[in-house]
């Protein structure tokens, strides 16, 4: 049931030498690694033929949260420049400065813009930036943004989109595309009609690992797919859910700050204790001189960090400040906290303490955390405000839930989210579109023809609307499906997303006949040919006629293998990054083909997530959870797809609701 | 019937400090286990469900079908408990196998070694004096007044009809799974067990699994905590041309199979003579295998003899998309019964059925009435996505079960998913299943080894490998396996231990002593597959409704009364 950890190895191995080999790959894999080709230095150029651009576009970023944070942590710089951002939650824009310090992992994929961008502080990084905090209205007002990136809450995508490309900006747009498939087409009417970009978020368009699996397939190594198995399965559990965000309001997270402040003062005493007795035992008198000039500076450089941060606050509430001056002040403070650091060092070692005395109290982490929550606690600001950006006080389960809840959370609500499909469901099922698609010869994604679906709140409490547990099987067309002479040839995508139980994580299996791909994570691949006596053995491919490719036997360790595990080996892009320098890309070259006098529309390398694939994802996910919905109605929970519902141009929805671009909401 | 606590350890406390004991402390019961199917009939079942060691002088039994499943079934007996007295077939090809095994491949002849084997007969006809051969159906069989019981496994069609006349002949039956065609003849077997007072018994094997009677105690003692999803899957690698459903006909392509076998071996045969000095190991087997096919395929081409209309065999027939019709023979429907659905199940008859049936036994382990649970509902697709026209069963099956949770009574939300699939064309993952609790999750793996990963114990425990299967603690979540193996020896998957209890309920007969799959238990099984299956045909979703699950009442899904008056039942 499980993979052993040998097939694992197997497989891995085999998925290397596959594209690693010059019959699958082209040699793509040997010149990036030839040329030292990496994420954000060219890999996604390369591989999905895109150019680079000489002048940065000028970006603002919409929604700052988890997903705009991660967004944020994969620009390229070279392509994108960040110029403004707007969300009206405090924690979110500090996020979006200083990243998200909650663990080493939200650090890595959420570095914040300081970082992305090299700023010395917030006050360097605020110059370049402008901040809108008040809604994004302003910030589509901004003549100097060309482009935005929105990751705002699902049901903000549509008239976020909408209103920015009537203002005149191309647009990346988080996915699900939409929140129901008459906004995704309204979406994609105005881009034509405003003659700007729309693209949307499905990385795995822009995943160099994902498109060499694609590579295999097409070569027919795996033969005819005839079933795709995909899950993301999270441990998640009542009190400790990922998309459970805690809340400002929570008196648990008052407690928690003054908990960390008490923590952080009791590790500075016992800290200060440990430094006086060591001090205590040393007798030279220069050292000790020293280091009562160390202790002074110690007491003294914070305070007057203090003062001149209040300076520094006072000052951009004065119109009449110079930017000389703020540079003035901050150039100093950042003299004081390096000099602060420096003191710090060498006082432990004259007082001939090891390094790992100071690791033991830990006063970074703590500060960090007494940080993070007192950052966290500052939404409570706009606890009230909210309601005016339309988020509404509810009442779920018996339980008043506050607008700011709403907020915060709003993976778990029907108005706002679209639950597990939307969030995680869409990605693998475009995946799994893909897949599907690859073995056809007219090039056309392939369409579900039904869906089947199951679900419901099956371990978390009424503390949300949307269903904790969703499973569906998807039937495909299989490319010698016709309805009429061959319509039993199907594919079937079973798709599960639960929580209370993360078995297996989250990735795709493809089988078939001829062998299966594993996709793990976005991270790694496993390839295995059909097994020889039970047993899956290296293999490496080899040329079969004139566009395809068949398994041989093989050894492990090809030089093959070694070169692609060179390119591949995680840390791997899932496409974030490539997917925003490929619209950076093309907003460019519109320009160069219309200075040329050519027409704009015809990009040499069209996005790969376009209105049209990306109203097919949303599409998918929002008809399973449409047929979910008909079960807990007592209704049959199968809902067969129409093929006017995946066509922009077509009022057609499964919602049964006309797109109208001229709605009030995008005025 | 009582069942034999497991050893307590106080240190089952489940800390990481208690790691070294947390390799559960049934390992013993395990390791017993492992060595009772390698050895064969020395008692493990016997100890670990309640039953006694040995009957007095063993069970007379009468084998009805000896084909595939009959084979495996006459080799896992226990000659200590069941004697067989009779066989029945009206196949030569199933005869010839009955007494020499099934030399189609090394592991078949494992499985089933046939009864000179079994029984250490010194050739066919030395067997033939014990046991006696009916060839023209098993009416003569029943009427056989030396047979006690019969056992049962003949296509799925015919289950009810032989069962039924079974018990009015007054015989005690095993009966292979599923339990019948529809649920209206399971409900008439049912209640003529209840009229002949004779038991009936169900081959639904993991009853009778150590491994999974130890992942129900796993569940059961909240190891995993609260269950909420269970996928099961049966993955097999056949494809048009090599089906294991598919076996060959006694037709002209055989029969120039095995001319081309004979060519072959008389010319290696030939060869090797004339190059006697120059002979290999690999010359040999070269030759042993081709005459190894040849007799194979003689051996089926007796087939050919028989009239399958004789015995109520129809010739299928499918209706193609162009309108045009295929014929099939009636040799076709004998001898690829599970292709056809007037004959089979399909896959969830087949295979589904015996993976839902451990669904639902793990899922009951945690309530607290003892009841085992029955589905609410089921969804399905599923059809021919592989094979060619060439059968009407469907060829891969999705399914998705809903279950009540044991708190689904004060909150209707609470339900546990069910998700099973079967397919053909790719056996990756094989067939298992994985139960997931919120502390934890097991992955039952071919009915061979149990894996056991908890989410608060992240590091692996070594098992200790010498001694044999252990269970393995590791991290949920984890891509890879456990880092050893539960098990690594052959494990009896049950057949040997259900017709143990079987033989030794007759000898023993009392309220208590009965089998653990009676018809009641049965009857749920089969409710469930063939639910399952109109789902998938109906591509909608169909509701459980509890009356299908009691033998006394008359719904069913079919909608058709149970009747055991019907006139097939007539003896």
């Amino acid at each position: 049931m499980n993979i052993r950890p040998e097939d694992k190895e197997v497989g891995m191995e085999n998925f290397y030498a596959a594209v690693g080999s010059e019959h699958t790959s082209g040699n793509l894999l040997a010149e990036s690694v030839d040329e030292n080709l990496t994420s954000g230095q060219g890999l996604g150029a390369k591989y999905f033929h895109y150019g680079t651009i000489d002048r940065p576009v000028r970006i603002g970023v919409i929604g700052t949260g988890d997903e705009g944070s991660v967004l944020i942590g994969a620009l390229n710089p070279k392509y994108a420049k960040v110029v403004a951002i707007a969300d009206i939650r405090p924690y979110n824009v500090y996020r979006a400065f200083h990243g998200d310090k909650s663990s080493a992992n939200a650090r890595r994929v959420r570095p914040g813009l300081i970082k992305v961008y090299g700023w010395p502080d917030e006050e360097a990084a605020r110059k370049e930036v402008a901040v809108y905090e008040d809604g994004y209205e302003q910030l589509l007002d901004d003549p100097d943004v060309e482009a935005v990136i929105i990751a705002l809450p699902l049901h903000l995508h549509a008239p976020a989109s909408i209103k920015a490309m009537r203002k005149g900006k191309h647009v990346l747009c988080e996915k699900l595309m939409a929140h129901s498939v008459h906004e995704c087409k309204e979406m994609g009417r105005v881009a034509d009609e405003s003659d700007k970009l729309l693209a949307v978020g499905h990385q795995r368009h822009y995943s160099v690992l994902y498109e060499n699996a694609v590579q295999l397939i097409k070569k027919n190594l795996i033969g005819p797919i005839h079933h795709i198995r995909a899950q993301w399965h999270r441990d998640n559990l009542p009190g400790n859910d990922s998309w459970q965000k805690p809340l400002p309001t929570d008196p648990v997270m008052a407690a928690k700050l003054q908990a960390a402040q008490d923590a952080m003062a009791r590790a500075q005493k016992e800290f200060t204790a440990v430094k006086t007795a060591a001090k205590e035992k040393i007798k030279d008198k220069k050292t000790l001189q020293l280091l009562d000039k160390f202790d002074r500076e110690l007491n003294a450089h914070p305070k007057t960090i203090e003062k001149l941060r209040k300076e520094l606050t006072d000052l951009a509430k004065n119109p009449k400040a110079t930017d000389s001056e703020r540079q003035k002040i901050s150039a100093q403070i950042a003299k004081l906290e390096t000099r602060l650091a420096a003191v710090n060092k060498t006082y432990l070692r004259k007082l001939r303490l090891d390094p790992s005395v100071a690791r033991r109290y830990n006063l970074t982490a703590l500060s960090e955390q007494v940080e993070i929550l007192t950052e966290q606690l500052r939404d409570a600001e706009i606890a009230t405000r909210v309601k005016d950006y339309g988020y509404q006080d509810r009442n779920v389960g018996g339980r008043d839930v506050p607008a700011l809840e709403e907020l915060i959370r709003w993976r778990l609500w029907n108005r706002t989210g679209g639950g597990l499909m939307a969030e995680l469901g869409s990605h693998q099922l475009d995946a799994a579109g893909i897949f599907i698609s690859a073995l056809r010869n007219d090039g056309k994604k392939a369409k579900p023809l039904s869906v089947t679906a199951v679900g419901g709140r099956h371990v978390f409490p009424h503390d949300r609307d949307i269903a904790d547990h969703v499973y569906c099987q998807f039937e495909y067309p299989a490319p010698d499906y016709d309805p009429k002479t061959a319509p039993e040839k199907k594919i079937v995508v079973s798709y599960s997303s639960i929580n209370g139980n993360g078995f297996g994580g989250y990735g795709e299996t493809v089988l078939g006949t001829k062998g299966s791909l594993i996709l793990d994570r976005e991270k790694e691949v496993l390839l295995l040919a059909r097994p020889k006596y039970g047993k899956y053995e290296p293999t490496a491919v080899a040329p079969r006629g004139k566009d395809e490719c068949s398994f041989v036997d093989g050894t492990s360790g090809s030089p093959e293998a070694r070169l692609a595990r060179e390119a591949l080996t995680w840390p791997l892009s899932r496409g974030y990054t490539e997917q925003i320098e490929h619209l950076c890309w093309a907003i460019r070259e519109r320009e160069r083909l219309a200075k040329e006098g050519k027409d704009p529309s015809t990009l040499r390398v069209p996005l790969r997530c376009s209105p049209e694939v990306a109203l097919a994802d949303a599409v998918i996910a929002l008809s399973a959870n449409l047929a979910m919905e008909r079960g807990d109605d007592g209704e049959n929970p199968r809902i067969e797809f129409e093929d006017a519902w995946f066509d922009i141009a077509s009022d057609e929805t499964p919602e049964g609701v006309t797109p109208d671009t001229n709605r009030p909401e995008y005025l | 019937m009582s069942s034999i606590e497991p050893k307590k350890d106080s240190s089952m406390t489940h800390t990481p400090e208690s790691n070294n004991s947390s390799g559960f402390s049934r390992r013993d019961l395990l390791r017993g286990g492992v060595a009772a199917g390698v050895v064969g009939g020395i008692g493990l079942g016997s100890v670990y469900f309640g039953y006694g060691s040995s009957v007095r002088d063993p069970v007379r039994v009468g084998v009805i079908g000896t084909g595939d499943e009959g084979g495996v079934l006459m080799g896992a007996i226990n000659p200590d408990y069941v004697k067989v007295s009779a066989i029945a077939d009206i196949r030569p090809y199933n005869i010839h196998r009955a007494f020499h095994g099934d030399s189609s491949s090394a592991s078949a002849l494992i499985a089933r070694p046939g009864l000179i084997s079994k029984y250490g007969y010194a050739n066919e006809s030395d067997a033939r004096r014990d046991i006696s051969v009916y060839t023209d159906g098993y009416e003569e069989l029943l009427d056989n007044p030396d047979i006690e019981g019969v056992i049962i496994a003949l296509p799925l069609h015919l289950h009810a009809e032989a069962s039924v006349k079974a018990m009015r002949k007054g015989k005690h039956v095993l009966c292979e799974k599923l339990m019948a065609h529809s649920v209206a003849e399971c409900k008439e077997m049912a209640r003529t067990a209840e009229q002949t007072n004779q038991l009936l018994a169900v081959g639904h094997q993991r009853h009778y699994s150590i491994l999974y009677d130890n992942a129900r105690e796993m569940i059961r003692r909240g190891m995993i905590g609260d269950l909420h999803h269970i996928r099961a899957q049966w993955h097999r690698g056949n494809l048009p041309g090599r089906d294991s459903w598919q076996q060959p006909l006694p037709d002209d392509a055989l029969r120039s199979e095995m001319n081309r076998y004979a060519t072959e071996s008389a010319e290696l045969f030939e060869q090797l003579a004339a190059e006697e000095s120059q002979w290999s190991a690999g010359d040999s087997t070269r030759r042993d295998s081709a005459e190894a096919r040849r007799k194979l395929a003689e051996m089926r081409l007796l087939d050919a003899e028989i009239q399958p209309e004789k015995y109520g065999y129809q010739a299928p027939q499918l209706t193609l998309p162009d309108g045009s019709i295929k014929k099939f023979s009636p040799h076709e429907e004998l001898i690829r019964w599970r292709l056809w659905n007037r004959t089979g199940g399909g896959l969830m008859a087949e295979l589904g059925s015996h993976q839902l049936d451990a669904a639902s036994i793990f899922i009951s382990a945690l309530r607290d009435d003892g009841k085992k649970v029955q589905p609410l509902s089921v969804t399905g697709v599923g059809g021919r996505h592989l094979f060619p026209p060439d059968r009407d069963a469907a060829d891969h099956v999705y399914c998705n079960f809903e279950f009540p949770a044991p708190d689904y009574e004060s909150d209707p939300n609470k339900k546990i998913v069910v998700t099973y699939s079967s397919i053909n064309g790719n056996g990756l993952g094989g067939y298992g299943e994985i139960v997931m609790g919120t502390k934890g999750t097991i992955v039952i793996d071919r009915e061979k080894e149990v894996e056991l990963y908890r989410k608060d114990q992240p590091t692996s425990i070594k098992a200790d490998k010498s001694a044999g299967p252990v269970l393995d603690t590791t991290e949920s979540g984890a891509y890879a396996a456990a880092e050893t193996k539960a098990t690594t020896g052959p494990v009896s998957r049950g057949y040997t231990e259900e017709i143990e209890h079987w033989a030794w309920c007759i000898r023993n007969r009392s309220p208590e002593n009965v089998p653990r799959c009676g018809p009641k238990v049965a009857l749920a099984d089969a409710v469930i597959a063939l639910v399952a299956n109109k789902a998938i045909n109906s591509e909608s979703r169909v509701v459980f409704d509890p009356a299908w699950f009691d033998p006394d009442s008359d719904a069913t899904p079919e909608g058709i009364a149970p009747d055991a008056s019907r006139k097939e039942y007539q003896i």
